[in-house]
């Protein structure tokens, strides 16, 4: 008998086809659940809320990530511009900063840190930010 | 080593059928706890194992990012995700071995027939088949069921070449497959027998 072609027994090929089934035929996996006592609507149920919850996690995640990359592009956008001109982009960014606070008195631009940068891009529009820099280099 | 970007990652988690997806790998984690680590846990704890497997494997990939797609090695993702159970698996026992019994395949094989090689070691390979085929028919194996032994050993694996040859419907083939499987322990103590 061909009990070992391969450095396979019979056994081998017998677990082969048993895991094969399992991955690869959804109604042969939910059959053999049924026999090992498992509700598959319960586990259905489970599964969709478990996924859902990371699906709704990592879209938080990505869009932190999306957001600090955003940031960063912006800061490095605004150091130039400020090289520039410091002037024209000191009265753009404060423009923008009065529609949230309109009472805040802000100091002169090209005396900020990179991190008070940071902080009060938090508080801008960053895709409106982008578009005036870009209207002001056209 | 080309990892997956975020991107796919992401298209990966809110476009494949999870539910399904999720079925087939409870169905794995079941089988490989139960025939490769052979553990001797109820079913009830073998269901909060596996359940709790998934849940730590999809957080360690979409989450925490420990778990890296090489979609090189794996173009599939089911293949991916299939093979960090498995190694999650592995590492869970490894590290709780002391609290977790698991048994050894090689003892379902009774010590009668462990006795036997002696006896019949030049037994050729042919006259093996012929005595496992018929201690299958005797142990009440249909003709399908031999048939699938058959192709086994002429070292068939894939089910679909197995259902086409013998020309049945999925349904068929799953139930004739079932009946088939549940004889494994007398090919195992066979094969043991001769030294296999």
């Amino acid at each position: 008998m061909d009990t070992n072609k391969g450095n396979k027994t019979i056994l081998d090929r017998l677990d082969t086809i048993e895991l094969k089934l399992l991955q690869e035929d959804i109604e042969y996996a939910k059959q053999y659940l049924k026999e090992e006592g498992i509700d598959l609507d319960e586990e259905q149920e489970f599964a969709a809320k478990s996924i859902k919850k990371v699906q709704f996690m990592a879209k938080a995640i990505s869009n932190k990530i999306k957001d600090q990359t955003l940031l960063e592009v912006a800061l490095m956008r605004i150091k130039k511009a400020i090289q520039e001109n410091a002037q024209k982009t000191s009265d753009m960014l404060i423009g923008l900063l009065q529609t949230k606070t309109p009472s805040v008195q802000y100091r002169k631009l090209e005396k900020w840190t990179d991190d008070e940068i940071r902080d009060v891009l938090a508080d801008v529009d960053l895709v409106k930010l982008m578009e005036e820099l870009d209207k002001e280099n056209n | 080593m080309t990892v997956a970007s975020n991107e796919l990652l992401m298209a990966q988690l809110q476009l494949l059928d999870w539910s399904q997806l999720w079925f087939k790998l409870m169905a794995r984690c079941f089988w490989i706890l139960r025939n490769r680590y052979v553990v001797k846990w109820p079913n009830s704890k073998l269901k909060e194992f596996s359940k709790q497997t998934i849940c730590e494997v999809i957080n360690k990939i979409f989450i925490e990012k420990e778990r890296k797609w090489n979609i090189e090695r794996y173009p599939d993702f089911e293949d991916f995700i299939i093979g960090v159970i498995d190694s999650h698996i592995n590492n869970e026992l490894k590290k709780n071995s002391n609290d977790i019994t698991i048994g050894d395949r090689a003892y379902l094989v009774d010590q009668k027939s462990k006795s036997e090689p002696g006896t019949h070691e030049r037994i050729s390979a042919d006259e093996l088949r012929k005595q496992v085929f018929d201690e299958l028919e005797a142990a009440g194996a249909d003709y399908n069921e031999l048939l699938i032994f058959e192709c086994l050993a002429d070292g068939i694996e894939k089910p679909e070449d197995i259902k086409k040859e013998l020309g049945l419907t999925d349904s068929d083939f799953h139930n004739t497959w079932r009946r088939f499987k549940r004889k494994r322990i007398i090919i195992q103590r066979k094969l043991a027998a001769y030294g296999y």
